[in-house]
């Protein structure tokens, strides 16, 4: 029984890993790859930790579980904000025709 | 159905082989996420679309470890899963200030 939860619970995972990857290679802009390559993996994560804790069943590996999702949580997001504002700063998509950072780019960067 | 009733009627081998088997699939749906993010790597035409491909060729080793760990039904490899779900982001973004100050 616990068997299947993991078994559903890893395909689900892997399922939405692979939903990301359609987008990274069907989607027609950067940014929009971005969009498919910061969220969907996160979750898929998320799932086959699920499943692991499923399938295991002890109380660590729940808890390593556990700190897997919430650095997940945390530091995704972290590195694809820092992607989208170098491609904004460097590459300009403007996808839109809107300049949505034209008042920070008043107060320009600090280039190392 | 009958081998799957004889398997679970043994109850030594009916966790480890219903699991073996059980496991295929996410282990083949995640190489094929990985060979799409392999093309985009390949592929992609500007850095930030590499730099995407290779955050989400991570994300799909780290879910094929945590497939592995779930196979082994050990702790060990969930150890490194943390560890690279801890760091995995530094590289995110240096590469990031590297396309910052060199440009796409």
């Amino acid at each position: 029984m616990m068997d299947g939860f993991a078994a559903a619970f890893l395909t689900a995972g892997a399922l939405l890993t692979l939903l990301a990857g359609i987008g990274v290679v069907r989607f027609p802009d950067v940014t929009s790859r971005m969009h498919a390559a910061a969220k969907a993996p996160v979750l898929g994560i998320m799932l086959c930790g699920i499943g692991v804790a499923f399938a295991v069943q002890t109380v660590e590996t729940t808890i390593i579980v556990a700190l897997v999702i919430v650095l997940q949580l945390i530091t995704s997001p972290v590195g694809s904000h820092l992607l989208a504002r170098s491609i904004y700063h460097q590459l300009h998509p403007h996808i839109d025709g809107v300049d949505e950072l034209a008042a920070a780019d008043e107060d320009p960067p600090e280039t190392v | 159905m009958t081998l799957l009733a004889t398997l679970l009627a043994t109850p030594v081998l009916a966790s480890s082989l219903t699991s073996s088997l059980m496991v295929w699939p996410p282990l083949v749906i995640l190489a094929v996420a990985a060979l799409l993010f392999t093309y985009r790597l390949l592929v992609g035409p500007t850095l930030p679309d590499r730099i995407i491909a290779l955050d989400g060729l991570l994300a799909a080793v780290l879910a094929g470890i945590l497939v592995g760990a779930a196979i082994s039904e050990s702790t060990v490899p969930i150890i490194a899963v943390l560890l690279v779900a801890l760091v995995g982001f530094v590289a995110t973004g240096a590469l990031a200030r590297y396309v910052e100050r060199r440009g796409g």
